[in-house]
């Protein structure tokens, strides 16, 4: 019974510790479909399952699914951060993605990365393109110093997330040529693709673009493929 | 292991907590940063994607952008060198330590009601923050406007220094909310209209106006109790206000910022004193709902017009709108507003509706929603024609009755 004095003050001692603690998390992560209700927003353009619905958007907007999780996380801060704008009609991706949390940001690259979503079927473009698109993209230009493709975005050019470089296999090639135009116009910020597009023809980037639109991987998951943990709604 | 020894661990580590948390003022400093999040003061110091309170921001007005400045500690650029006096002049006469006055784009009007304790709270949490060293940009405000000096006969005109005085007629909760409505979280900067110069209409207080440039058209307070069957109430006003959700529809565009940057932090003495003195202040008949009194019928426009503007608008809202919203405007699910008794849908000025359309968006992220949803940006799909098909169609529908139709341009003109 002597003890009881020191156990109540201990008691309210640990308690002032745990107060002091941060919470834990309010909720439980959305699932697939908690997600994909969410996210009505981003389908407008990239489709319900980030296939970059082509049939609307002829190809102005990428494709998602499959992407690197930590590409589409880093693109978001950009766009989020104005590092990146000029989506039209006027900044949509950066209205949209304003004020959503990093939790949030990271959640949503996992719903897109995750998706095994089909691609669409290809046009078709005359053999001789093709050959010299693969050509550019598995050789680069040595003498011009331009490396090949295939040594930032992996060998089936499905991304590498330690370079973090995007997936490109089966992109859609007239958003593969804006991005080449938004590098040209200072747009996207990146010194090794604006001298890609200013050192090549148009001629043969499109032959670049169309080859790597033609391609269809075997499988979407991303290199930095991790299954989704097991998570209820915490909204119905 | 003694109990002895396990009070010393404790003794310690309870200690060691309290002293990591800074001096004896460490109470003034977490109010201070409370009462910084209620101003709300990082949204308009902040430009996206630099660091917080370093400024740079422009603040669209009729008469040219305003640049915010750098309030970080920084010696140099920021306010470091402010002394508390400097700090407390800026807040409660808009007047800067070299004596220029400043343009009323910075709330002084509304923080001129603070008490001297809670700006010197809001000094001592801003001086903990990072210094950040950025020069502050000069103002492109348009000929007159420029000359700081024509502030002298504004603020004669417009401006009354004076700390918030408590009216004794009405409780404390009331004046606690009153206290922060006119003062820190400076609602009428929004919600009352402003003259030509740009001063609010004492007279015409929250009663609702158009924001600046932005297009949004700031809804009236002080009458939101127009519909029977929903009524807004200090329960539903204060859930709207720190989570941006309510029955009666959720916060939209500027508001949204508002909730998500500021509203959301209010702890619920100070939600319940708003609420309460919002809720006071209704004045019964809604000047800006289109249909105060609601004339039964069942085909809206189409009966009022004698033919149907834009009839693809049924189909259209079917097709796109339905999903979330229902084939008659109720939700499907508790997370997607209602079209039906909604202030938004059947307000008089369409705008704020056809602006929900044209640029949709996430509901604000709150503790209790990290992960809210989400609504189409449909400029990218649909044309000025089709979505003021929509807009006639949900105003005039499912007891919605509104008879006026928006015309294409009007549309247009907001994207």
């Amino acid at each position: 019974m002597s003890n009881k004095p020191i156990t109540v003050l201990l008691l309210f001692m640990c308690s002032l510790l745990f107060s002091a603690t941060p919470p834990a998390r309010a909720a439980h992560s959305p699932d697939h479909h908690g997600m994909q209700v969410r996210l009505a927003a981003c389908a407008a353009c990239h489709g319900k399952d980030g296939e970059g619905k082509p049939q609307s958007g002829a190809g102005v907007y990428p494709r998602l699914a499959g992407q690197p999780a930590g590409y589409l996380y880093r693109q978001m801060v950009h766009f989020s951060k104005r590092t990146r704008t000029g989506i039209p009609p006027v900044d949509t991706m950066n209205k949209q993605l304003d004020q959503l949390s990093n939790s949030y940001l990271h959640l949503i690259a996992q719903y897109y990365s995750q998706s095994e979503a089909p691609f669409p079927p290809h046009e078709q473009v005359a053999p001789a393109i093709l050959k010299e698109g693969r050509k550019l993209v598995r050789n680069g230009i040595p003498s011009l110093g331009i490396k090949s493709c295939t040594g930032c975005h992996g060998a089936n050019l499905r991304g590498k997330a330690q370079m973090g470089a995007p997936a490109l296999a089966g992109q859609y090639a007239r958003y593969l040529k804006i991005q080449f135009r938004h590098w040209a116009q200072g747009e996207r910020s990146d010194v090794y693709h604006k001298k890609i597009v200013e050192h090549i023809a148009p001629a043969r980037i499109n032959a670049l673009v169309a080859y790597i639109s033609s391609l269809r991987p075997k499988t979407t998951r991303p290199p930095d493929f991790t299954r989704p943990p097991s998570s209820t709604d915490p909204e119905p | 292991m003694t109990w002895a020894a396990l009070l010393t661990l404790a003794l310690t580590l309870t200690v060691g907590g309290i002293a990591q948390a800074g001096p004896a003022d460490s109470q003034t400093l977490a109010r201070g940063h409370y009462l910084t999040r209620l101003g709300d003061c990082k949204a308009c110091h902040t430009q996206p994607g630099q660091p917080p309170f370093s400024g740079g921001r422009a603040i669209k007005t009729p008469y040219g952008p305003i640049y915010t400045p750098n309030i970080t500690p920084d010696k140099a650029t920021g306010i470091g060198t402010w002394s508390a006096q400097d700090f407390y002049r800026a807040m409660h006469n808009g007047i800067k330590p070299n004596g220029d006055y400043l343009y009323p784009a910075f709330p002084f009007s509304a923080y001129t009601k603070l008490r001297r304790k809670d700006v010197m709270a809001i000094r001592a949490y801003l001086r903990t923050v990072k210094p950040v060293h950025r020069e502050n940009r000069g103002n492109d405000l348009h000929w007159p406007y420029s000359m700081r000096m024509l502030m002298g006969a504004w603020r004669t005109l417009y401006f009354d220094a004076g700390a918030y005085i408590r009216d004794p007629a009405h409780s404390i909760q009331w004046n606690r909310g009153a206290y922060l409505v006119k003062g820190l979280t400076h609602c009428g900067g929004c919600h009352t209209p402003r003259n030509l110069l740009g001063a609010k209409k004492p007279s015409k207080a929250l009663s609702g106006g158009t924001i600046p440039v932005d297009g949004w058209h700031v809804p009236d307070i002080t009458t939101l109790g127009d519909s029977d069957s929903k009524p807004w109430t200090a329960a539903t006003l204060e859930q709207f206000l720190v989570s941006g959700r309510s029955p009666r529809g959720d916060a939209a565009g500027p508001m949204r910022e508002v909730v998500q940057s500021s509203l959301r932090y209010l702890n619920d003495r100070d939600a319940d004193a708003i609420a309460a003195y919002v809720v006071s202040l209704q004045q019964g008949t809604n000047r800006e709902q289109a249909n105060p009194h609601p004339v039964p019928t069942q085909a809206g426009i189409t009966a009022t017009t004698g033919k149907t503007l834009y009839p693809q608008g049924r189909s259209l809202y079917q097709k796109y709108c339905s999903d979330c919203h229902g084939k008659k405007g109720v939700a499907q699910h508790p997370y997607y507003p209602d079209l039906r008794n909604s202030r938004l849908v059947t307000a008089t000025n369409p705008d704020n509706l056809a602006l929900m359309i044209l640029r949709g968006g996430f509901q604000a992220t709150t503790k209790n929603h990290p992960f809210p949803y989400s609504m189409p940006p449909f400029a990218v799909l649909l044309s000025d024609r089709q979505i003021a098909g929509i807009v006639n169609y949900v105003r005039s529908n499912w007891g919605n009755h509104v008879v006026k139709p928006v015309q294409p341009d009007r549309v247009g003109g907001l994207r």
